[in-house]
């Protein structure tokens, strides 16, 4: 996929740097990163800059994950928008209804390059 | 309450941590026949809520928290803040707890996890007389997890 801006969102800044980390190692070196906290900080960004995906977490102080991507396709501007969900909460119930918000998949944590490439290729 | 089948739960902890290290933290776990003596740098604390109740404690030495952070961050310990070694830590306890109730249920269950947060003192934490112990090696350096389960009510 072409990336050429990708937002990561989760509330560990160990979590956003793991997850730059292995979409740099999955070959999106070039891509510029933004990140936020939770899904409200991500939402004020997303009102500002266009994105090419969105990658987040589900476990979120403030706005957790699956307000935030229900919030994103009610905008116009985001409604389209790739998400990508990386948790350690996933269930074959919450991936049902992700997929309904047409989200690209849901990686498990820990994060790996492998699991980037499987999901999106390689960059 | 049903008692959990606690071959089951050591298996599964012993899958979950050597996954969780192994691909966060670049170490080789092993789990430890016996209790081992070391010296408590850190703990840390977590609880869940689905598919099963119960608590978790990681309780690990100085040179493994070091270690950890190195290894994750990829810098040395110096460099690093309290809040980035602090959240690096919870951040492991997070995943090695959701890894541990997919193992002990299976991969697909919804996993409930409340915040991580370090432990000052384990009065913190009240009752810790229900906890199993189970003991690890990581590269040389004793750990341990102690798990208190219980089903769902």
């Amino acid at each position: 996929m072409d990336l050429q801006k990708i937002m990561i969102v989760d509330d560990s800044a160990t979590s956003r740097m793991i997850i730059k980390r292995c979409f740099q190692m999955a070959g999106y070196q070039d891509s510029t990163f933004l990140e936020a906290e939770d899904g409200l900080k991500a939402m004020s960004e997303l009102n500002k800059t266009k994105v090419d995906i969105v990658v987040t977490d589900l476990n979120m102080p403030k706005m957790d994950g699956a307000t935030f991507i229900k919030k994103l396709r009610l905008m116009d501007k985001t409604k389209e928008l790739p998400v990508l969900v990386i948790s350690s909460m996933g269930s074959d119930a919450m991936e049902k209804e992700l997929t309904n918000s047409k989200v690209l998949g849901i990686i498990r944590k820990p994060m790996t390059p492998e699991k980037v490439v499987e999901v999106l290729g390689e960059g | 309450m049903v008692e959990i089948n606690e071959h089951k739960a050591r298996q599964a902890l012993i899958k979950a941590s050597k996954d969780t290290l192994g691909e966060m933290a670049f170490l080789d776990v092993m789990e430890l026949e016996e209790a081992a003596d070391f010296k408590v740098g850190q703990q840390l604390f977590i609880e869940f809520s689905h598919p099963i109740r119960g608590r978790m404690l990681l309780s690990f030495p100085l040179e493994i928290k070091q270690a950890i952070v190195e290894n994750i961050h990829a810098t040395d310990w110096e460099s690093l803040s309290f809040d980035e070694i602090d959240d690096c830590l919870l951040e492991l306890l997070n995943i090695l707890a959701g890894n541990f109730l997919r193992e002990l249920h299976e991969e697909s269950v919804k996993v409930q996890l409340s915040f991580p947060r370090v432990l000052f003192s384990l009065d913190e934490i009240g009752d810790i007389e229900n906890f199993y112990v189970y003991y690890f090696d990581a590269e040389g350096s004793p750990f341990s997890v102690s798990l208190s389960l219980k089903e769902e009510e």
